[in-house]
């Protein structure tokens, strides 16, 4: 290695493509991660006035599980900007009318609020199922570490797992379980 | 005869007014409109400028700061550590390096950089302050005691 070419490292600018599985996860979670990626603050090499940030394509974006009561509770304000033109959308509502709005809204209100934060949003993905376009697809070269593990629900045991799984005690033969 | 000239050279003492609106005026040479030219708008722009001159010596060093933070703490995340883990073992080794020079290091040595991101991940697996591998803190008391 030449004495000029020790430090050469051109793949440092390369604009780096990353997959991100929203399936069983927190959306408000995963986007600060996703914001890291959107601006760029993942690397050594940023600055505010460097465009350093990758892109992100996030699959299942229909599966995203929020926390506690946040379905029900979570609002979502509107306003036309006429009278009367204030609407309230409930979280399941909006995901219901369109499954990949909570996570880029999401993120959109995590980045910074300045000129850059509509060219950031634009290095975004965001798909409903893994049904991703191949122009996109064939960009990707790695992939983002989801937030938390995906949970195995108790219908997706096998029985024979299930009866084999070791008892602390019997319920009692007239005991109703709710 | 009346000598006049000690009067007036009394009367001239100090800086002369013209050159000491120069002196602003080169200052808002840039500005735009009349605080460019007309002094008595062009001083109270210049006094701003100057003020936030002087507090922003002080929050230049700090945004560097922050950014340098920032950019070590985006290394030390590739390779499994952070920033706060490596500022407490790079003082308990005496490593003197300041965080300039280690996000220098960061960009344009990464081997050397993840050197000390190995040093401070095995610094921290000794201490074990993360892990329940490590030493059991004094004045606990466990079931095995009783």
């Amino acid at each position: 290695m030449s004495a000029v070419g020790r430090v050469q490292q051109w793949a440092t600018f390369g604009r780096m493509w990353y997959l991100f599985d929203a399936k069983w996860q927190n959306p408000f979670h995963s986007a600060d991660k996703i914001k890291d990626i959107l601006t760029g603050t993942h690397k050594p090499i940023y600055h505010d006035l460097n465009d350093c940030g990758d892109h992100v394509v996030v699959i299942n974006s229909s599966e995203i599980a929020l926390p506690g009561v946040e379905w029900e509770k979570r609002v979502y304000f509107h306003h036309t900007g006429y009278a009367k033109g204030a609407s309230w959308t409930l979280a399941w509502q909006l995901h219901h009318k369109d499954p990949t709005m909570i996570l880029r809204k999401t993120v959109y209100s995590k980045l910074s609020k300045n000129l850059l934060r509509r060219g950031r949003m634009e290095k975004l993905h965001i798909f409903p199922d893994d049904k991703i376009p191949d122009s996109i697809l064939e960009n990707v070269s790695a992939q983002l570490r989801q937030m938390r593990p995906i949970p195995k629900r108790l219908d997706h045991y096998t029985r024979e797992e299930v009866e084999k799984f070791p008892k602390v005690f019997d319920w009692p033969k007239d005991y109703i379980i709710k | 005869m009346v000598i006049t000239s000690p009067t007036l050279l009394a009367r001239s003492r100090g800086a002369d007014k013209y050159w000491k609106q120069r002196r602003i005026l080169r200052l808002s040479a840039h500005y735009y409109g009349r605080r460019q030219n007309c002094y008595s708008i062009a001083i109270r722009s210049v006094r701003r400028a100057l003020q936030y001159s002087t507090l922003h010596r002080r929050l230049n060093k700090l945004m560097y700061k922050t950014l340098w933070e920032g950019r070590i703490n985006a290394s030390c995340q590739e390779l499994g550590t952070t920033y706060n883990d490596m500022y407490a073992t790079m003082d308990q080794a005496g490593i003197a390096l300041d965080r300039k020079i280690l996000q220098n290091l960061a960009i344009w040595e990464p081997r050397s950089f993840r050197a000390l991101a190995l040093l401070t991940k095995a610094k921290q697996e000794e201490e074990g302050l993360n892990s329940l591998d490590g030493p059991v803190p004094a004045g606990v008391v466990t079931r095995g005691m009783l």
